[in-house]
């Protein structure tokens, strides 16, 4: 029986079409990921915290030991660990950041 | 009617089929699909957070600032109340977002961590609400027995 | 011999191929990062904001700038108050720095200068230039206004277009007029400060 090879162009124009669909996916997708990684990080740095620590640290009442106990406490139930001294030396540290400044306030 | 002779649109229909069937496999992948709006919109509730506790965090006001809240919180059958000037200048600033709040206190009492909710911001939050705290430097030994700082937690939500 | 005549089953299947090709070859290029600018919009709006409620400005006297001078001068904005012994006051705006903010604003060259320092005209790194409009209003939704006149409500005029907005809360160091809230019919200052609302708008 004759097997009728006519119009597989059709078909060959959308594989092609379908190959060059994946392979600038493959490549524009790089840019896709860098956006989502990047605006991640401002949920991620823990400006507000630091800086409540600084605060802490600038004022020699709220910097006693038994202060620090209980923040170091309250910290550690939120999963973060944080040390600070007076004047303005803080300690942080949670599951993606590390932060450790003698002069919190630069 | 013929019937013969339609291999062209099989194959046309059949390649259209292709294509679209590959660009809808490829955009249901989490590789192409746009960052979530949604996470801007927490960014920008968890933002105003922050923001409103260090602005009601006012050294110097006395029945308003959140100092002056723990100080001069009370407290009874397990309830425990803000006093009304706070309640009302934190609502004002809710309603004015416009969201949702809940606050509690976690402070430690010389054993244990114990948490409290203001009785006036006791709602529930919906599954995609935002949390920040600040850790204010007062304490109660009538309501907060030991607590020399308090650890202020903000739920929002809209 | 054959008749050079189109088979109508090769102009249907034909046809529909091509209908679907034009359609996916006009749904892809909106899809991906380099064309959605929105993407960019929303950090952009952030970054602004946060720069200019949380950096007092470079350099240090910068809010004495003049109109004549902004052009050859180097600064950049930030409107959080300095104290020389506690440092920066997050959230904290001078009511001077605004005032001086919104008349580099008001001024054609001006406004292309603070574009230019606050790093959204990207056009010599071969990027896009970002309009901007910033309003401080209260918690009641008006426009903030110190001595009668608004204090800050300028930038670029706000399009209908895609438009992304980041708010902050603020309090500014001098009492403005109507930065007082309505309570229970009493006019009260939020935890005794004058409290108001920064709206950072950006779209392309």
């Amino acid at each position: 029986m004759e097997v009728n090879e006519k119009g597989q162009m059709i078909l060959l124009f959308a594989a092609a079409v379908v190959v060059i669909i994946l392979s600038i996916s493959y490549v524009y997708a790089q840019n896709v990921i860098a956006g989502i990684e990047s605006s991640r990080t401002m949920l991620a740095f823990p400006k507000e915290e630091i800086r409540n620590l600084c605060e802490l640290a600038s004022s020699s009442s709220t910097s006693t030991d038994e202060v620090v106990r209980q923040v170091r406490i309250l910290c550690a139930k939120n999963g973060w660990v944080c040390n600070y001294n007076y004047p303005y030396r803080v300690e942080f540290k949670n599951l993606e950041v590390e932060y450790d400044a003698q002069d919190c306030r630069r | 009617m013929d019937l013969k002779g339609q291999t062209f649109t099989l194959e046309g229909v059949a390649a259209s089929l292709l294509i679209l069937i590959a660009t809808y496999t490829i955009f249901q992948s989490t590789v192409v699909m746009s960052p979530s709006w949604s996470e801007f919109n927490n960014i920008q509730l968890k933002q105003l957070g922050y923001d409103i506790l260090r602005v009601i965090d006012n050294p110097e006001a006395v029945n308003s600032s959140l100092r002056g809240m723990i100080g001069n919180l009370s407290c009874g059958d397990g309830n425990y109340y803000a006093p009304a000037e706070f309640s009302q200048n934190l609502s004002a600033l809710l309603n004015a977002l416009p969201a949702y709040g809940r606050v509690e206190l976690i402070w430690f009492n010389g054993s244990s961590i114990e948490t409290a909710v203001l009785f006036n911001f006791s709602k529930n939050p919906t599954p995609n609400a935002v949390r920040v705290s600040r850790l204010v430097a007062a304490s109660n030994d009538n309501c907060l027995p030991n607590a020399k700082i308090v650890e202020v937690r903000l739920t929002l939500w809209r | 011999m054959e008749d050079g005549k189109l088979s109508l089953d090769l102009l249907m299947g034909l046809s529909i191929f091509l209908f679907t090709f034009i359609f996916v070859a006009n749904f892809l290029p909106g899809v991906f990062a380099d064309v959605r600018n929105e993407i960019n919009l929303a950090n952009q709006a952030y970054r602004i904001s946060t720069l200019l409620v949380e950096d007092p400005g470079y350099s240090s006297g910068w809010y004495n700038i003049t109109e004549d001078r902004c052009r050859t001068e180097e600064f950049r904005p930030g409107l959080a108050v300095y104290d020389l012994e506690t440092g920066v006051k997050y959230n904290n705006l001078s009511v001077e720095k605004i005032q001086t903010f919104a008349r580099l604003l008001n001024n054609t060259t001006c406004i292309e200068r603070v574009r230019f320092y606050l790093g959204l005209n990207l056009s010599t790194l071969g990027g896009q230039v970002f309009r901007f409009n910033v309003s401080l209003k209260n918690l009641a939704g008006d426009l903030v206004t110190y001595n009668r006149s608004v204090l800050l409500n300028h930038g670029d005029k706000i399009p209908v277009t895609q438009v992304v907005r980041f708010e902050r809360i603020v309090y500014l160091d001098k009492w403005a007029d109507n930065c007082n809230v309505t309570i229970e019919g009493q006019n009260v200052a939020i935890a005794d400060r004058c409290v108001a609302k920064l709206e950072v708008s950006v779209w392309i």
